[in-house]
């Protein structure tokens, strides 16, 4: 391993999809991200930005068009490069649908038996069966003998996803991608979610990629960490999540964080004044020219319709925006 | 205070092959005229039931108990047991419903303005073409839409929050004065989402509706609902006016809620999930619905139900289901 590089690392990634009628859709659009060992990362975003995008292509089961994308400084669609065994083991997967994820057809200690035995962790299913009531312990899956035998449709939602954060660290991978790990679990039960795998990176090291819409738990999974802010397939702002939620310096981010329901109930009731020109999304098929975000912007000008801005150092951040000096504070 | 709607010891069950699931037991809530209701709880409570029950759409597995009644505006009538031509007419004239997901279920084979044309002439077949296209493009106005882009538009060429708005325009052709949403922004982006929010605060204020706002997402809730209705395992665990729930939650699994939302403001470091899972309600435990992950639980709440009370000096406003004394004699 070399330790001088990111543990991954996307460069100047581009990824289209040919539709079915013909038009070609860009869902990342020179998109760059470097995760370090044991770092939180967080890609943020609304709907169709591209978030699962950047996820497919990190776990190696999308092909970018262009662009490089490493693992331990190693480029993983290199001719000759053994990616598929290398990143089934060291990075892994926990998907928003549970359900879909585990195999409705094998019970709980079927589903993480096979990876134990597979890889030769454990030496036959008596073994297995100890390292399991283990693992579900850990995870409060408790009375363990009540849930070692049960099948997936028989857990709740935060339950399975316990299950499926499990068979994630099984084999001790280096990064997990967790793709909106919590939005199909309960309200009340979410943070429970977050704790264990906030307990999984302190405790092992493993470094995760979080991808979700809900800026508020991404502040809450990695309040140290880093956040990637997507709008239509382009990163516009990216740095410490403290400092870009609590100074957002570009006017998509300030807009997406007035928009976020407010603690204090008597502020919730005022109305809100999302600083947006318009609220429709435009197709990603057809991309405004220019910053693609100038149609809803409040500060554009004549050169946001023109030239694409450029992600650049800006106030201990990056952001790409043509007039980010003349951006205005937030206030909330 | 006059209500519009009450429901009084509301009691469903749907047969399933494992036995009687208990979905709504024994609940009463009155929604007042005006205001918004929000109605809470965690998926599978029981939300989507109680409405289903008010607007006679249950499924066929659904068994109502004898003792059930739904009282409109105080009309001695039960909605319960209404017959059919009462019912149309109670249905779209005086309630309308925006179902839960419904972005999804305009024909897509019909533009805009031909499916919402559809609705109005469905109720009223002597509105003359020209006054029922400029009642669609009123109508597309209170939702803040451009008729202009939308009309001729197929539901797949606008995006979710645009469809969404579709459907609620939907919701007031027949000027309802109540109308039930059922989840009517879960699926949507946040910026959608408070956006349409925004507009249903306006509208609600305009034209002084009642409404009842079924979701699971406390924190935005707030800024609709003037009054609150908790609900857990078919249950009401508490009934609030929204800012008094929000400052001062008095059942163990309100204040449990609230301290479940990482807010974007807040601190997160007393934030923290609900313990346990949800109640089995084909075998419902004795006691309180709720011992197994409450943090305050003691021995009365494992051996007696606890009935829904009134919290002193609060005018019948302000009701809990709670043994604690504590929350009673502050
Ligand atoms: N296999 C595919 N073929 C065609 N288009 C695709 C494909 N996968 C994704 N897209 C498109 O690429 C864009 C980005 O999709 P992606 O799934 O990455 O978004 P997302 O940010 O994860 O959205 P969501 O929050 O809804 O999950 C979208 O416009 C989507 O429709
Ligand atoms: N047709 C049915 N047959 C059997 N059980 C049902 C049926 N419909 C609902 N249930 C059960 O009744 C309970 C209440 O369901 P309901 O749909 O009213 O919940 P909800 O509060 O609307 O949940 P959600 O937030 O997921 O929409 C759940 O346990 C559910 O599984
Ligand atoms: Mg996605
Ligand atoms: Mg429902």
């Amino acid at each position: 391993m070399n330790k001088q590089s990111s543990l991954l690392k996307l460069e100047n990634i581009n990824m289209y999809f040919k539709l079915k009628n013909g038009d070609e859709l860009q869902a990342s659009h020179n998109v760059n991200l470097k995760i370090d060992n044991g770092e939180m990362v967080v890609v943020v975003g609304e709907s169709g930005c591209g978030k699962s995008t950047v996820g497919k292509m990190s776990l190696g089961v999308l092909k970018p068009s262009c662009g490089t994308i490493s693992l331990d400084g190693q480029d993983i669609w290199q001719k000759g490069f053994k990616w598929p065994a290398k990143l089934r083991t060291e990075v892994q997967v926990v998907h928003q649908d549970s359900f879909s994820s585990l195999n409705p057809v094998k019970t709980i200690f079927q589903t993480l038996s096979a990876p134990l035995l597979r890889h030769k962790l454990v030496k036959n299913k008596k073994e297995a069966l100890v390292k399991i009531n283990e693992l579900l312990y850990s995870v409060d899956l408790t009375p363990v003998e009540y849930f070692i035998h049960k099948y997936p449709f028989q857990l709740s939602g935060g339950q399975r996803q316990r299950v499926s954060i499990i068979r994630a660290t099984i084999l001790k991978p280096k990064l997990i991608v967790a793709d909106e790990p919590v939005s199909a679990v309960d309200a009340s039960s979410r943070l429970s979610i977050l704790d264990l795998m906030k307990g999984i990176n302190k405790k092992h090291g493993i470094a995760f990629l979080y991808i979700t819409h809900d800026l508020a738990t991404a502040r809450y999974f990695a309040p140290e960490g880093r956040i990637v802010v997507m709008y239509l397939g382009r990163v516009v702002e990216t740095g410490k999540i403290k400092d870009c939620i609590s100074g957002p310096a570009h006017p998509y981010l300030q807009a997406l964080l007035t928009a976020i329901p407010h603690s204090d109930p008597q502020k919730a009731k005022e109305p809100i004044k999302i600083p947006l020109k318009s609220f429709d999304m435009p197709k990603a098929t057809h991309p405004p020219s220019g910053c693609v975000f100038n149609p809803r912007c409040l500060y554009a000008t004549d050169i946001c319709t023109k030239e694409v801005p450029l992600l650049e150092k800006y106030r201990g951040r990056q952001i790409a925006c043509h007039n980010k000096e003349d951006i205005p504070g937030f206030k909330k | 205070m006059e209500n519009i709607l009450e429901i009084k010891n509301l009691d469903i069950s749907y047969s399933t092959h494992n036995g009687f699931l208990k979905s709504v037991d024994n609940l009463s809530i009155t929604f007042e005229k005006g205001k918004v209701t929000g109605v809470i709880g965690e998926s599978g409570c029981g939300k989507t039931t109680i409405i289903n029950s008010i607007m006679k759409i249950l499924p066929a597995n659904a068994q109502i108990g004898k003792n059930s009644r739904i009282i409109f505006k105080g009309n001695d009538k039960n909605l319960l047991t209404i017959r059919k031509g009462e019912l149309q007419d109670f249905r779209w004239r005086k309630a309308s419903m925006v179902f839960q997901a419904a972005q999804n279920s305009l024909n897509p084979t019909l533009q805009i303005s031909e499916q919402l044309m559809d609705s109005i002439w469905d109720h009223d077949s002597s509105i003359s073409k020209k006054d029922c296209i400029r009642k669609t493009e009123k109508l597309l106005h209170m939702v803040r839409l451009n008729p202009e882009r939308v009309m001729d538009s197929y539901p797949h060429q606008l995006s979710g929050g645009m469809r969404q708005r579709v459907i609620i325009a939907m919701a007031l052709v027949l000027e309802p004065e109540f109308i039930i949403l059922d989840e009517p922004t879960t699926a949507l982006d946040v910026i959608t989402q408070s956006f349409i929010f925004d507009i249903l605060v306006d509208l609600q204020k305009q034209k002084n509706l009642s409404m009842i706002l079924i979701t699971h997402d406390l924190a935005s809730a707030a800024k609709l609902a003037h009054n609150m209705v908790i609900m857990y395992g078919g249950e009401l665990m508490e009934v609030a006016p929204s800012m008094k729930l929000f400052n001062n939650p008095l059942h163990p699994y309100t204040k449990g809620l609230l301290g479940a939302i990482p807010f974007i403001d807040g601190d997160i470091i007393t934030k923290k999930s609900i313990d346990g899972t949800p109640p089995d309600l084909i075998n419902k435990p004795i006691g309180c619905i709720f011992q197994d992950r409450c943090p305050k639980v003691f021995d009365r709440c494992k051996k007696e139900h606890p009935e829904i009370r009134d919290v002193p000096g609060s005018d019948g406003k302000r009701k809990v289901a709670c043994h604690l004394e504590e929350i009673f004699n502050e």
